[in-house]
């Protein structure tokens, strides 16, 4: 099947997936024995009339089927995701504030994860027994194990709390997004990395960096161990192949042989974990974005839930429902470019 | 050994972050004239027509102005703020029945715009409170209305309440009664009845000696600047950002490392900063709030009296005093709380006594011919403490027989326990729970801020949570609210006070301080704070 035509059906496949998605959040959201109304109306001092104009508004007597039309209807016909009657904005404001945060934060941990997990994959299954595949091996599952806030919370005692004690100044600094003393750069992308390198604006761009090291570094770790592994077992399966071994036999250099001719092929089963991973990083940043103040996704996912905010928990859970499939797409896509065997469809 | 990535890729990406880590310890992370505080709450709304919580109320307060408020940390000495005098009999500015009150504006006063403040402002204002019908308008419409708002002249206008209404100058100390802007209003939105003001709810523009800086739209932090066009005493500090950190540890290694001032941290865990190098940790004020455990009177077993007497004396206040709360707080009795007008110190709380509870219950258990344990369930939502309180009164109780089902809830959850099946007329209404771990912040420091607790009018939630029913006291109670006679007003306090103390409609726990943590170069940051009001920055400063 050509590539258009493959994205093409997913893409509408798409469709089906995200209304069921929406069937489902609605319905469970919903049928919790709960009077978000009087929350929202601001909460037990909210006198009744106030609390009949929110239950007018967002249709919460009307029966769930009818709810769920309306909520429809507004997403379909006007793109809105309605009103959170916690922020007061519109869903998808909330979203468009609080996604590149977690979009970023999630770059640059999947950032590291490539840059730490393949290549230490790759050399543990060449040094496969020895010292170095022990230790790696080790640590790989104390990426698996360990707690991500009490990662996150050890990095902020070693790179800033214990420096500052010793030395008079942090090495990077414990939580935020950017200095509080330093102007956020002008809103492009919302990524302020991107849009401080965009804008030629230096002091944003150092400390917007500095600033997400720390955490990406924590939030990577939840992924980091498993794709250390599945590298290394990828690795080895593809060393053992005839072809590498014909590869030696030809006289190439081991260098090459392992590069250029085993890691590609290697990289098939990572990239799958990769894309799942990035997806699973995007909608679980919850607790290192609480650990180092990021002002995220997760923060407010958490708030929606414990406020039965309906329309943000809809929202939310729409866009990681999208995000996830999209992700599935696009590993589908570069799977079959990285082996020309896979025919799509 | 590093496989995809060459070394020269490598170096210049450790290069590139050492650059990062250098250049960035250079930035400012601490400025003099700039006052950071960390809290893990974030402000809703900041329209005063509108906000109903603490956060955005201690900005509104610093931010916009009443006509009145308290002097420096005191809860009933009243003064002008916008105006030249309190209204009160002797002085003709407030009529005998109680129901028409004049106010004499300051000249001269500016908004942060640059707009002077007139009668226009004033009635403009709370036309919008009453028309908008939000929050916290209840306090202003439970007595006045649209004709009620008077324009005598460019400077002065009066209030004529359409019921008299004794606690209504602390009404008007609520950031509810702040006075806006007319003509930037009208520019941005207006007034919708029945509506928020979406452009008011994320701007402000007050007479107060600070105005809006920023307020990030990712919501993490809120900056305000001072206003050097203030009418009173100009602000200290030039800036207060108070910045949204939701994790406690993070908190603390900010204060630490100097890049907040001042944070917030529970008393639960005040060991954790205590004794550190540069911080103070102050036990902090008396907030006007209390907890308590409130039991059903509607609905078995709390529906005896003698069921909530035991539970009353079973509590431990000793250990909740000095293991949770850390002694930051105060033993009371409800419905009002110490530095409330009309609280009766002469009124001594409960003290635990396990034999007399016990005797009690097996009085009750007898003539209702039950044998084994009482059951019943305790809701409450999470926070640090909550869960302490709530594994407490479990063990309380079951040392004389009562069986406690813990079961957590989120708060709209909880509302809707506290509120009630509505199953016809209001009578037939009684709220789902047995027992609930719940406070009550009074929206005034008035008798009449926090008597709804026990009046039988205003029972469920933001209310009566009890469903407590005493008509001799809820006849009393709004005979205080309408009477002119000092006298009778203290009578009645004390009369409901002792009432209450005897049935028992709550286990009225603690009355908490607000604990503060700092460092030592801010200065005036315990004497700025009111326990109604919040923090007044203006009087702050730091002295490194």
């Amino acid at each position: 099947m050509k590539l258009r035509t493959f994205i093409a059906r997913r893409l509408l496949l798409l469709i089906p997936v995200l209304i069921g998605l929406t069937m489902i959040t609605f319905t469970i959201s919903h049928i919790i024995p709960a009077d978000p109304a009087q929350a929202w109306a601001g909460g037990d001092k909210a006198d009744q009339a106030q609390v009949e104009a929110i239950e007018e508004e967002y249709h919460l007597n009307e029966p769930l089927h009818v709810q769920y039309y309306y909520y429809m209807r507004d997403l379909l016909r006007y793109g809105e995701m309605g009103r959170s009657p916690v922020s007061g904005r519109d869903v998808s404001e909330d979203i468009k504030e609080y996604f590149p945060a977690t979009f970023e934060l999630t770059l640059f941990a999947m950032f590291f994860v490539i840059i730490i997990g393949i290549p230490t994959g790759i050399f543990s299954a060449i040094k496969r027994n020895k010292v170095p595949d022990h230790l790696i091996r080790v640590v790989s599952l104390m990426g698996s194990s360990m707690p991500i806030f009490w990662l996150g919370l050890l990095l902020q005692l070693v790179f800033a709390q214990w420096p500052a004690l010793h030395w008079g100044q942090p090495i990077l600094p414990p939580s935020g997004r950017i200095g509080t003393f330093i102007d956020p750069p002008t809103h492009l992308t919302g990524l302020f990395t991107v849009d401080s390198l965009l804008t030629l604006n230096a002091p944003a761009f150092t400390s917007s960096v500095a600033h997400i090291i720390l955490p990406a570094f924590t939030l990577c770790f939840a992924v980091l161990g498993t794709i250390m592994r599945v590298m290394r077992s990828s690795m080895l399966d593809v060393m053992n192949q005839e072809y590498m071994k014909t590869a030696r036999a030809k006289g190439l250099k081991e260098k090459d042989v392992i590069y250029k001719h085993g890691v590609k092929n290697a990289l098939i089963p990572t990239t799958t974990i990769l894309g799942m991973a990035f997806g699973g990083l995007l909608g679980g940043a919850v607790l290192t974005e609480s650990i180092f103040g990021w002002p995220g996704m997760g923060r407010y996912a958490i708030t929606s839930i414990l406020f039965l905010d309906f329309p943000a928990i809809m929202g939310f859970t729409l866009l990681m429902g999208f995000v996830f499939v999209l992700m599935n797409l696009l590993v589908d896509i570069l799977y079959a470019y990285l082996d020309p065997r896979i025919r799509l469809g | 050994m590093l496989g995809l990535l060459n070394k020269k890729v490598i170096a210049i990406i450790i290069v590139f972050l050492l650059i990062v880590v250098a250049y960035n310890t250079t930035f400012e992370t601490n400025k003099d004239g700039v006052l950071v505080l960390e809290t893990p709450a974030t402000p809703r709304y900041l329209d005063p027509a509108t906000n109903y919580e603490t956060t955005g109320g201690n900005i509104i307060s610093n931010v916009y102005e009443t006509l009145i408020s308290y002097n420096g940390s005191s809860t009933s000495e009243i003064i002008p703020v916008l105006v030249e005098a309190i209204p009160t009999v002797e002085n003709g500015l407030l009529s005998p029945d109680g129901i028409n009150y004049t106010f004499d504006l300051k000249r001269n006063v500016k908004f942060h715009n640059g707009d002077i403040m007139d009668a226009d402002d004033v009635i403009y204002s709370f036309t919008r409170v009453i028309r908008m019908h939000q929050g916290p308008s209840w306090m202003v419409t439970q007595v006045l209305n649209e004709s009620g708002l008077i324009k005598n002249d460019d400077h002065s206008v009066t209030f004529r309440l359409y019921k008299p209404y004794s606690a209504f100058i602390f009404v008007l100390t609520h950031t509810v009664c702040s006075i806006v802007s007319k003509d930037v209003v009208e520019a941005h939105g207006g007034i919708e009845d029945n509506s928020m003001n979406e452009w008011m709810n994320t701007h402000m523009v007050g007479t107060g000696p600070f105005k809006l800086k920023e307020w990030a739209e990712d919501r993490s932090f809120i900056s305000i600047e001072r206003f050097d066009g203030y009418h009173g005493t100009k602000a200290l500090l030039d800036e207060v950002i108070i910045k949204s950190v939701s994790e406690l540890t993070t908190r603390i290694i900010n204060l630490e490392l100097g890049y907040a001032d001042a944070v917030y941290v529970p008393p639960t865990m005040l060991d954790e900063v205590r004794g550190k190098d540069g911080i103070v940790v102050n036990e902090g004020a008396m907030r006007l709030a209390g907890y308590f455990i409130c039991m059903n009177c509607q609905r078995p077993p709390f529906n005896d009296v003698r069921v909530r007497q035991a539970a009353t004396l079973a509590f431990d206040y000793e250990f909740l005093m000095d293991y949770i709360y850390q002694g930051l707080g105060q033993r009371y009795v409800g419905p009002w709380v110490h530095g409330i007008y009309g609280y009766n110190d002469d009124l001594d709380p409960y003290e635990q006594d396990v034999e007399e509870a016990k005797d009690l219950l097996k009085e009750y258990k007898a003539e209702k011919g039950i044998s084994g344990d009482l059951e019943v369930t305790l809701y409450y939502t999470m926070s640090e403490i909550s869960d302490l309180v709530a594994q407490l009164f479990k063990s309380n109780m079951d040392d004389i027989g009562i069986e406690v089902t813990l079961q957590f809830l989120s708060w709209p959850s909880l509302l809707e326990k506290v509120k009630g099946k509505d199953v016809g007329t209001k009578d037939e209404v009684i709220g789902e729970f047995e027992a609930a771990l719940l406070g009550w912040l009074s929206d005034y420091p008035h008798p009449d801020g926090m008597s709804p607790i026990v009046k039988w009018d205003l029972r469920g939630p933001g209310g009566n949570n009890a469903w407590y029913r005493n008509d001799y006291v809820s006849q009393i109670l709004n005979e205080s609210e309408v009477t002119t006679n000092e006298s009778r007003k203290l009578e009645i306090y004390h009369e409901v006070h002792e009432i209450v103390a005897e049935e028992c409609p709550y286990v009225w726990t603690i009355q908490p301080n607000t604990p503060f943590v700092f460092r030592k170069w801010v200065k005036n940051y315990v004497e700025s704070y009111n326990p109604f009001m919040g923090r007044y920055y203006a009087t702050v400063y730091k002295d490194k």
